[in-house]
């Protein structure tokens, strides 16, 4: 198994009023080079750590905030100093995330020419109306254009973020940004319904009643229509929240859903590494505190280390995220026990009413939710916890 | 000093009050007055030393006490302040400790006057030839009004209240008169100490150490270690190992005399044994005859206890067993549910009661346990002639089997402010009540006195009066008789499958709104599950109520990345935590607290 790499980018032109992801809106050119040598620092000292070089990355992902709001010459120092310290020889699929409207022909073509590979697209929507309640600086045209200029520059890789359930959405207008977004033909999409995060513009005007969550029947109703349009477009539907044509899923994301290590850098990062003394997880994090980022502060913070059951059902309500679920074996393999030796009869039996509801799907090899388990994912996932 | 002489000196009294018109703190100020406990040790009401009676503000188990006094004429007198359980359900424990009296010391709150329960105790008290000394109390607020309340009192009891103490149990005010009036107008105990033992149990505990510890009232005749007591009401034996006086902790002595309030132990296993109201005589020597007014306490009210999901039934009966031998009038035996497993049913004397061994099992013993609709006992006559004393609804017999049913009735004394006699009579009326008699006390006040069945009172009646009367109502009943009444089973079904633990009988005329009102509360509170539930009321085969709980729709988290999972796990842990909460009905899951929230019917809603 290989490391994947996150490096978390805390810059945005605007707050968007859904995202609870951290990011500071900050022009100031300074900061970022501060962020830069700061973060060049992070990976050098985190050599440090004993279970770094376990493993070399095959994955690199930056996210954010907006990364592309780096230069590209930060991101390639960067991205150089992650390939001189973890080693760069595996890597297979460096990915960046770029809003349209704010990333041009050459912008692309630059990332293209320091490494990346796979870019994801925060499209959201084609429609200039839901585009402007959800905040964003862009209109659907600079997504078409951005979708042009990616194929200019050299990218065959790439995903678009769409969103539904947002207030005031029809069914009609997701429609037809669900078409639009086909017709691009992206080799991987990310449809999201809209959460209310704690924290966030949104969450507050839900509160005071200025903004309505939208039905959970129309909500499922977008949801399972998209399920069923993409997969007659030749989309594979393998994640709760995610689509890609065959051999084009998200390696890096992959690994979330598959305990599988990763490494997060840069202020309001996550990490999952495995201890080598006993082979268990270790989930830490830095504070998403950029002023002590760059003060120099120590932001760390480590969580309990896992024991196997907290392996086990991180394993779980991960896994069963995606379509093909857990597999039996894959689970032996990992914690030495059957999958109900270990969760219990209990579990079993309430796992067994999902199966019986349609819910869930258990044969021989393998356990996973159907498209209605997935709709109610929360339910039968807390079995494992 | 010769017998004579120390009992002229002992003053064995009760105080009277309504719940909330100052009863535990009047006797807070006269245990700090006679110097009994030093004031930093004084807990807010002593006496109501469970912290279930202290937050309820009622005393639920007696506690006794014995104060020396020394009056202003320089001589020491012994006061034994008796206290009583201070809830219509313990009636008859209430007549006990009077009767362990010569006097009682009547408390009138003077800013809301004359109570049903005030009266409830004053009739008890005078049904003992009690001395009533009236006292008014909260004086010290701007809101008393004490002349009128003496001419209620006057009016409505007939005492007379010229001479009535006013006092402030708060602030101590006038406290120091009513002692001096204690010792004046409560007569001091008479007995003969060389005639044959006659002593009334009016309370009993149970202690680890000492077995039961009988709390008596020595009429004649005296007791001292060693002797060979006998319960009138059984023959039980047993040898005494101690006696004493309750100050109120225990303080041996050697010997009780006729006049005197103390304890007595003798290994006694259980308070059953010991029962409130029987009469202690001497084995050798006994006396010819019992005192009057023993009674065995009858349960009114009876339900099922079950152990909540995972707790076990074996500490459940621990647990019990427990609260038995410390409550005469608890009683239980195991039974089964199809719906909660093994459990028992369970007797109280009414709701508060039940309610009171519920809480005391949770606080108590940390058992979480789920207790069924509570149900009175109906008489079911068999067409075949068998009569059945129905504890619990679910073992109705068939339709085809039941010649009829009878119900308890209780006579009931409900006292308002006249601005409420019309939604007071329109409550009564939907819950079958007859109106028997309407008695202006005074202008402003009024005393219905009714005829209800024993089943609408104890289904919200006493909160639904307080509600509609702003907690001016007060309610007193006793049972009175059986009565054929046309009476159905409600069954509720979840999901098609019949949950026997919900099962109640009603009243004909009642059922349909009552299944209403039980499938729309259960809507409220079951959860979604992943299909749609049905809840459905039915008599026999006939469904008479429906409510559909929709299936969930969605419940997922659409976004899970950055790898940052740890509240995606808690959300999860939370989700999974409010399941433990649920009992498992076939196919639904039902939180515990659906089993409550049936009870409480509002017909106004």
């Amino acid at each position: 198994m290989s490391l994947g790499i996150y490096v978390h980018v805390p810059f945005c032109r605007s707050k968007c009023p859904y995202c609870d992801f951290y990011s500071v809106v900050n022009r100031d050119e300074d900061i970022k080079e501060k962020f830069t040598e700061r973060l060049i620092r992070e990976i050098r000292e985190g050599s440090e750590l004993p279970w770094f070089f376990r493993t070399k990355p095959d994955t690199l992902y930056f996210g954010g905030g907006t990364p592309a709001l780096l230069s590209t010459s930060q991101l390639e120092r960067i991205t150089g100093t992650v390939k001189d310290i973890f080693g760069g020889e595996e890597l297979k699929e460096v990915t960046i995330e770029v809003n349209p409207g704010s990333t041009d022909l050459q912008k692309l073509k630059e990332l293209r020419s320091i490494g990346f590979n796979r870019l994801s697209v925060g499209v959201q929507s084609f429609d200039d109306e839901i585009l402007r309640r959800l905040g964003r600086l862009h209109k659907s045209q600079d997504s078409f254009r951005v979708m042009e200029d990616a194929g200019k520059a050299g990218f065959d890789n790439v995903s678009i973020d769409l969103m539904f359930g947002i207030d005031g959405q029809s069914f009609e207008t997701w429609e037809t940004s669900l078409h639009t977004a086909i017709d691009l033909r992206p080799e991987h999409l990310s449809l999201y319904s809209l959460e209310f995060q704690e924290g966030t513009v949104f969450t507050r005007l839900l509160r005071e009643g200025r903004m309505k969550e939208t039905d959970p029947e129309e909500d499922r109703r977008m949801y399972e229509t998209a399920h069923d349009e993409l997969e007659r477009a030749g989309y594979e539907h393998y994640e709760i929240s995610n689509f890609a044509e065959p051999g084009c899923r998200s390696m890096h994301n992959m690994k979330y859903w598959s305990l599988q290590e990763y490494l997060g850098l840069g202020p309001g990062a996550h990490s999952y590494l495995r201890r080598e003394d006993n082979g268990l997880g270790q989930r830490f994090y830095n504070r998403p505190d950029l002023k002590a980022y760059l003060d120099g502060t120590d932001i760390r913070v480590m969580s309990e280390p896992n024991d196997i059951s907290d392996d086990a059902s991180e394993f779980m309500i991960t896994a069963l995220r995606l379509t093909e679920g857990v597999s039996k074996e894959e689970f032996r393999d990992l914690f030495g026990v059957g999958v109900w030796d270990f969760f219990g009869d209990v579990a079993r039996l309430q796992f067994q009413s999902f199966v019986q509801t349609g819910h869930a799907l258990e044969d021989e090899d393998r356990i996973a939710l159907t498209l209605q388990g997935f709709n109610v994912s929360n339910r039968i996932l807390s079995i494992f916890v | 000093m010769d017998h004579k002489e120390h009992i002229d000196h002992i003053r064995n009294f009760s105080i009277i009050a309504h719940i909330d018109h100052g009863k535990s703190t009047l006797a807070d100020r006269m245990i700090e007055k006679t110097g009994l406990v030093a004031e930093r040790d004084m807990k807010e009401q002593y006496l109501d030393n469970m912290d279930l009676e202290r937050e309820r503000g009622i005393t639920i188990k007696l506690q006794t006490t014995r104060l020396v006094y020394k009056s202003q004429s320089g001589e020491e007198y012994i006061f034994n302040l008796i206290d009583t359980p201070g809830h219509v359900d313990f009636n008859y424990e209430v007549s006990r400790s009077l009767a362990a009296c010569e006097g009682a010391v009547l408390v009138v709150d003077a800013t809301q006057g004359v109570e049903a329960q005030t009266l409830a105790n004053v009739y008890l008290a005078l049904d003992e030839d009690l001395e009533i000394l009236p006292v008014l109390n909260k004086i010290d607020l701007a809101s008393a009004r004490p002349d009128e309340t003496k001419e209620e009192i006057e009016e409505m009891i007939g005492l007379d209240c010229e001479n009535a103490p006013l006092i402030s149990a708060k602030t101590g005010q006038g406290v120091d008169e009513l002692l001096e009036r204690v010792i004046t107008d409560i007569p001091a105990p008479k007995g003969d100490p060389d005639a044959p033992l006659k002593a009334l149990i009016f309370d009993s505990k149970y202690d680890n150490y000492l077995g039961v510890i009988i709390y008596a009232r020595i009429f004649d005749g005296r007791v001292k270690k060693g002797d060979i007591i006998r319960m009138m009401s059984t023959g039980a034996k047993y040898e005494v190992t101690e006696v004493g006086y309750c100050a109120p902790g225990l303080v041996p002595t050697n010997e009780l005399f006729a006049g005197e309030v103390g304890y007595i132990c003798g290994s006694i296993k259980q308070v059953a044994d010991a029962r409130v109201g029987d009469t202690v005589t001497l084995d050798q020597r006994p006396c010819a005859e019992a005192l009057p007014g023993y009674k065995k306490v009858q349960s009114m009210v009876y339900c099922g206890i079950y152990p909540a999901e995972g707790e076990k039934y074996e500490a459940v009966k621990d647990a019990l067993e427990k609260l038995q031998v410390n409550d005469a009038a608890f009683r239980f035996e195991p039974e089964t549910s199809q719906a909660l497993g093994y459990g028992f049913r369970c007797g109280f004397l009414g709701l508060l009661h039940m309610e009171i061994i519920v809480e005391r099992l949770e606080r108590e013993f940390d058992l979480a346990v789920i207790t069924t609709s509570p149900s009175v006992i109906y008489k079911v006559v068999k067409t075949d002639g068998e009569v059945i004393m129905l504890q619990n609804p679910s073992n109705l017999p068939k339709p085809q089997e039941i010649d009829h049913i009878e119900e308890p009735m209780v006579k009931a004394d409900i006292m308002i402010p006249n601005d409420y006699v019309g939604a007071i009579m329109d409550l009564c009326q939907k819950r079958r009540g007859t109106m028997l008699k309407m008695e202006y006390l005074t202008p402003t006040r009024v005393l219905l006195h009714y005829d209800l069945p024993l089943n609408e009172v104890i289904y919200d009646f006493f909160d639904a009066l307080k509600s509609k009367t702003r907690g001016y109502g007060s309610l007193e009943y006793e049972f009175d008789r059986y009565q054929k009444s046309n009476l159905v089973k409600l069954d509720i079904m979840l999901n098609r499958d019949l949950v026997d633990a919900f099962s109640m009988i009603v009243h004909e005329s009642n059922a349909y709104q009552r299944g209403r009102f039980v499938c729309e509360k259960l809507k409220e509170v079951i959860p979604m599950h992943q299909f749609e539930v049905p809840i459905q009321a039915a008599i026999g085969q006939k469904i008479i109520a429906r409510e559909t709980i929709r299936a969930y729709r969605k419940d997922v988290i659409a976004k899970c990345y950055g790898g940052d999972i740890s509240r995606k796990k808690k959300l999860l842990e939370k989700q999974k935590e409010g399941k433990k909460r649920m009992r498992q009905f076939g196919t639904v899951e039902v939180p515990q607290e659906a089993f409550t929230a049936v009870l409480k019917y509002d017909e106004n809603k």
